[in-house]
C-alpha cells in the first residue's frame, strides 16, 4: 500500500513539474492597452498605454507599449517590464518574444541590467547571458502609417488570426466605422480561404470571430441574378485538413447551404466532399423545392500513378413528387442519379531516345471506368430514351495519351514546341467518342522582362461521337438555313456530331518599365461547322489587350477588353475588367 | 679674473632668466573626449538607459535632457520609441546627456562611440541557434517568378499566383505566357520576406496540384540578401481537371449547335462545378 502511495505520489509530482516546464511557444495572446492599432500594409499589431499581454500559459506580461510583427511571428513588450507567472516574477526594460525559435528574451532592470532567454513558456529556468538576437528588441517599423484597425483589445492566435472584439473601429479612407467585431486572417494555410461559395461579380467579407483554428465571416455579395444579398461562412482548419460549411444567400428564399470536408489521410490519400442542399423556402417554413448534390473525391498515389475516384449523388427531387410523377417511363426529372469513375493517370515520363535526338519528348497516358445510373432514366441525345429503349445504366471506359516537347531552341531567344493528345471513350450505349487535339508553338522569349516575348499557336482540334449505323438517330439533322436579325446562314444540316476547329493564337507580352505590362492576344478561329452569330459559336477574330499599371508600393490597375470584330455585331466586349491587387 | 668669471655667469643667468620665463608652460593633458552614441530607446529606469539592441547603459544620477532639435531642454522623458542621442562621460561611462526625438535621429559618421560602455550581469554565452544566419538588411529585391503549366491548360487560361501577404486572393499576381508553358512576372521583396504562395486559374477552384494528384501545399520562399532571385515552380495538374478530360475539352469547341456530345449525352457524365455548382435547376 506504501508503495503504491509512494508510486502514486511521485507521478503527481512528475505531472506537477510537467506543467511547470511547458517549452511551447505561446499559441496566443490576449492584448489589453489603452490603445491597439493594427496597420495592414505591414501586418504589424502595436499597442501604448497600460500594456497587458496574456500569454496561452497565463503568464501576463505588462509594459508600456506593444509591437508584433504577424508575419515574422514576433514581438515586443518595453517599458517598465513586468512579468508575471505561476513560476516567474521579473521586472525588466523589455521583454520579446520569438515564436518560430520558441524562445523568450527578457532585459531585466533590477538590481543590474542583464540578458535572459526563456526556452517557449518555461519561465522557471532562465538562461542567463545567453546570446540573443542583434534585432531582438526592434520596434517594427509604421512611421508615417495609419492604422486599419483601431480598438482597445484584441487577441492574436499565432500564425493564423487577429480578432478585435466589439467595438474595434475600422479606418475606411479616413472614417472610422465601428464594427461588431473584426478578424484579421494572416495565415500562411490558405485553407482558410476555402471557398464554398458560387461565383459573385462582388463580395464584402465580414470576418468577425476567429480562432486559432477556425473563422467565422459574415458577406455582402452582388451578381446578377440575385442583386445584392448576403451570405454566411464557417471555415474550420487544423493543418492540412478542413472543412467549410456555408450559406449562400442567407436573406433570399432560394438558399444554397453547402459543406466541404477535407482530410489528408495520409501523405498518399486524401479524400474530399461537397455536399449542397438547395431549397426554396421562406425563413425555415416547409420548402417549396428542394435538391441537393453530393460529390466524393477520393485521390491517392500509388507509385507513379495518381488514382482518383470520384463519385457523385444528385437528389434532383427531395420532397415528396407530385401525383403521377412517375407515370412516364424515363421521367427523370424526380430521380437520384448516381455516377462514379475511377481514373488512372500516369506521371510525366520521357521517351529517352530522343532526348539523344536533341528533342526531349515526354508523355503521359491515363485511363479510368465508370457508372452511371439513374433508375428513372439517364439522358441521351434524343431525351430521356435512346431507339425506344430505356437506359437506367451506362458504363463507360476510357483511355487518353499526352505527348509534348519541351521547347525546342531554334536559336537563342526562339523555341518551338508541339504537343498532341489523344482521347477515346466507349460506352455501353454503343458508341464512342474520340478528341484529338494537336497544337505547335513558336515562341520568342528574351532573357530580360523588358524586351517584349512573342507568341504564336497553331492547334488542331477534332471531335467525333461515333454512332456508326445510328449517327443520324443520335443526331437528327435539322434545318439547314437559319435566318436571323444577323443574315441567312445555311449548312447547319452537315453537323452529325463532328466538329473540327483550326485555331491560330498569338500574343506579345511587353514591359519595358516595373510597373507597365502590355499583354496583347489575337485569336483566329476556322471552325467546322461554322459559328451562327446569334445561335452561339465563339467570333471568329478576337482580339484582347490587358494593361496594367502598378499605381503605388500597394494598388495596380488591371485593365482588360475583348474586341470581336463585329460578330454578332459584338465589337468591344461590354465592360472593361479592372481589377486592384497588391 | 675670478670677479670677471663671476660677473659673466651672473649676466648670463640673467640673460638666461628672461628666455626661460617666456617659453609657455607645458600644456595640460586635454580631457578625455566625450562619446557619443545614437539609437531608439526601450525603457530608462533605475539609472539605466535601455536601446533596441539590447545594450543597456549606466546614467548619472540626473542627466541633462534636451530636445534634438534644438538643443533647449524638454520635458519629454526618455521611453519607450523615443530616439536619443546620449553623451557619456569617459572617466565614469555614465550618460550624462540624453538629446531627445519622437522621430529617428540619423546617425553621423563623426561620431565616437568606443563601445565598451554597456552594462550585463552575465557574461556572454553562445546560442547555437542563432549560429550561421546572414545579416538582412530589408533591402529591394527583385523575385522573377517562373511558372510551368501544364501541356494541357488552355492558351487563354490566364494564371495567377496567390500568397499569404495577398490575403491568399486567388488573382493577385497576374503572369503572361512567354511560351508554350511558361509564365512568368516580376516583383520586389524586401530582403528578409517569408512568403507561402500557390498557382491559381483565378480561382480557388482551380489551383496547382501535385504530380500525384493530392492537394500540393504552399510553396515556401525566403528572400536573401542578393540583388535578383528566381522561384521556379512546375504545375502538374489543376484541381478542377479530371483526369477524364485532362486532353483536349469537348466542351471548348466553339461550335453553337454541338449538343456537347460528352456531357449529358448518351452515357456522358455530368461534370459540377465543385465546389461551387450551379444552382440545381428547379421544377
Amino acid at each position: 500500500m506504501r508503495a503504491f502511495l509512494g508510486l502514486f505520489a511521485g507521478l503527481l509530482v512528475a505531472f506537477a513539474f510537467t506543467g511547470i516546464a511547458s517549452a511551447d511557444p505561446t499559441r496566443s495572446i490576449e492584448l489589453r492597452a489603452d490603445v491597439v492599432d493594427y496597420y495592414s500594409d505591414r501586418f504589424v499589431v502595436t499597442a501604448d498605454g497600460h500594456v497587458r499581454a496574456q500569454l496561452s500559459d497565463g503568464t501576463v506580461v505588462s509594459g508600456d507599449t506593444f509591437s508584433m510583427d504577424l508575419k515574422q511571428n514576433r514581438y515586443l513588450i518595453a517599458g517598465g517590464v513586468h512579468l508575471d507567472g505561476p513560476h516567474v516574477h521579473e521586472t525588466g526594460a523589455a521583454f520579446a518574444g520569438f515564436a518560430d525559435l520558441d524562445r523568450n528574451y527578457l532585459l531585466t532592470a533590477d538590481p543590474v541590467p542583464d540578458r535572459w532567454t526563456y526556452f517557449g513558456l518555461d519561465f522557471a529556468t532562465p538562461h542567463k547571458g545567453r546570446q540573443q538576437p542583434g534585432d531582438a528588441f526592434n520596434f517594427a517599423d509604421v512611421a508615417g502609417l495609419r492604422p486599419y484597425v483601431i480598438a482597445d483589445r484584441a487577441t492574436i492566435f499565432l500564425r493564423n488570426n487577429l480578432v478585435f472584439p466589439a467595438g474595434a473601429r475600422l479606418n475606411q479612407y479616413g472614417v472610422y466605422i465601428p464594427t461588431p467585431g473584426y478578424v484579421i486572417t494572416f495565415s500562411a494555410n490558405p485553407n482558410f480561404y476555402q471557398n464554398g461559395f458560387q461565383g459573385a461579380v462582388f463580395d464584402i467579407a465580414e470576418p468577425f470571430a476567429a480562432s486559432s483554428n477556425s473563422l467565422s465571416a459574415a458577406h455582402l455579395r452582388y451578381d446578377q441574378t440575385r442583386g445584392f444579398y448576403t451570405a454566411f461562412d464557417e471555415h474550420l482548419v487544423h493543418n492540412a485538413d478542413y472543412a467549410v460549411f456555408s450559406i449562400d444567400p442567407v436573406t433570399q428564399n432560394d438558399r444554397q447551404t453547402n459543406l466541404i470536408l477535407y482530410k489528408r489521410v495520409s501523405p498518399a490519400l486524401e479524400v474530399r466532399t461537397f455536399t449542397q442542399l438547395e431549397t426554396l423556402s421562406q425563413g425555415f417554413a416547409q420548402p417549396q423545392d428542394a435538391s441537393a448534390f453530393t460529390n466524393v473525391v477520393v485521390n491517392a498515389r500509388a507509385g507513379r500513378y495518381a488514382l482518383s475516384l470520384d463519385a457523385n449523388q444528385y437528389y434532383d427531387y427531395l420532397l415528396a413528387p407530385p401525383p403521377g410523377a412517375f407515370a412516364t417511363p424515363g421521367e427523370n426529372g424526380y430521380g437520384h442519379p448516381v455516377d462514379v469513375t475511377l481514373n488512372v493517370q500516369s506521371f510525366q515520363d520521357e521517351f529517352r531516345l530522343f532526348r539523344y535526338l536533341g528533342v526531349p519528348l515526354k508523355f503521359q497516358y491515363r485511363g479510368g471506368y465508370g457508372y452511371n445510373y439513374d433508375g428513372l432514366g439517364l439522358l441521351t441525345t434524343e431525351g430521356t430514351t435512346f431507339g425506344n429503349v430505356l437506359y437506367t445504366t451506362i458504363w463507360k471506359s476510357y483511355l487518353g495519351l499526352t505527348a509534348f516537347t519541351n521547347p525546342v531552341h531554334l536559336t537563342k531567344l526562339t523555341s518551338l514546341s508541339a504537343k498532341a493528345d489523344k482521347f477515346e471513350e466507349w460506352y455501353s450505349l454503343p458508341h464512342h467518342t474520340v478528341t484529338t487535339d494537336v497544337s505547335a508553338t513558336l515562341a520568342r522569349t528574351p532573357p530580360s522582362a523588358k524586351l517584349p516575348a512573342f507568341l504564336v499557336t497553331y492547334d488542331v482540334l477534332n471531335i467525333g461521337d461515333f454512332y456508326g449505323a445510328a449517327q443520324l438517330q443520335a443526331y437528327v439533322p435539322t434545318a439547314d438555313t437559319v435566318t436571323n436579325q444577323f443574315g441567312t446562314f445555311t449548312g447547319l444540316a452537315a453537323f452529325d456530331g463532328f466538329a473540327t476547329s483550326r485555331s491560330v493564337s498569338g500574343s506579345i507580352v511587353y514591359a519595358p518599365v516595373p510597373g507597365f505590362t502590355l499583354n496583347l492576344t489575337v485569336q483566329h478561329f476556322d471552325v467546322t461547322p461554322r459559328p451562327v452569330p446569334g445561335l452561339g459559336g465563339s467570333a471568329p477574330w478576337q482580339v484582347t489587350a490587358d494593361v496594367r499599371v502598378r499605381l503605388n508600393k500597394l494598388v495596380q490597375v488591371d485593365l482588360t477588353r475583348s474586341y470581336f470584330f463585329n460578330f454578332a455585331n459584338m465589337t468591344w466586349s461590354p465592360q472593361f475588367g479592372i481589377q486592384f491587387s497588391p | 679674473m675670478i670677479k670677471r668669471l663671476a660677473v659673466l655667469l651672473l649676466a648670463l643667468a640673467f640673460a638666461i632668466a628672461p628666455a626661460r620665463a617666456q617659453t609657455p608652460p607645458a600644456a595640460p593633458s586635454p580631457p578625455p573626449a566625450l562619446e557619443q552614441y545614437t539609437g531608439q530607446l526601450l525603457d530608462f529606469r533605475n539609472n539605466y538607459a535601455y536601446f533596441t539592441t539590447g545594450d543597456a547603459f549606466a546614467v548619472v544620477d540626473a542627466p541633462r535632457v534636451v530636445d534634438f532639435a534644438t538643443g533647449v531642454p524638454t520635458t519629454v522623458n526618455p521611453g519607450p520609441r523615443i530616439y536619443a542621442r546620449v553623451t557619456f562621460d569617459p572617466a565614469t561611462k555614465k550618460i550624462i546627456e540624453f538629446a531627445i526625438s519622437k522621430t529617428r535621429i540619423p546617425v553621423p559618421r563623426e561620431i565616437r562611440f568606443a563601445g565598451g560602455f554597456a552594462v550585463a550581469a552575465s557574461t556572454p554565452v553562445p546560442a547555437s541557434e542563432l549560429q550561421g544566419g546572414t545579416a538582412l538588411s530589408g533591402r529591394q529585391v527583385t523575385v522573377e517568378f517562373e511558372v510551368s503549366v501544364p501541356p494541357t491548360t488552355s492558351f487563354t487560361d490566364s494564371i495567377y499566383l496567390a500568397s499569404d501577404y495577398s490575403d491568399w486572393n486567388p488573382t493577385a499576381i497576374k503572369l503572361d505566357r512567354v511560351d508554350a508553358y511558361r509564365y512568368r512576372a516580376q516583383r520586389t521583396f524586401a530582403s528578409g520576406t517569408k512568403f507561402a504562395y500557390r498557382v491559381t486559374r483565378g480561382t480557388w477552384n482551380s489551383v496547382e496540384r501535385g504530380e500525384d494528384g493530392l492537394d500540393a501545399p504552399p510553396h515556401q520562399f525566403f528572400v536573401r540578401e542578393v540583388d535578383v532571385l528566381a522561384a521556379r515552380v512546375t504545375v502538374y495538374h489543376w484541381s478542377d481537371e479530371s483526369a477524364q478530360n485532362a486532353g483536349a475539352n469537348p466542351n471548348a469547341l466553339p461550335t453553337p449547335y454541338n449538343p456537347s456530345p460528352f456531357g449529358g449525352g448518351p452515357g456522358g457524365i455530368r461534370v459540377p462545378q465543385v465546389p461551387t455548382p450551379a444552382p440545381i435547376v428547379h421544377h
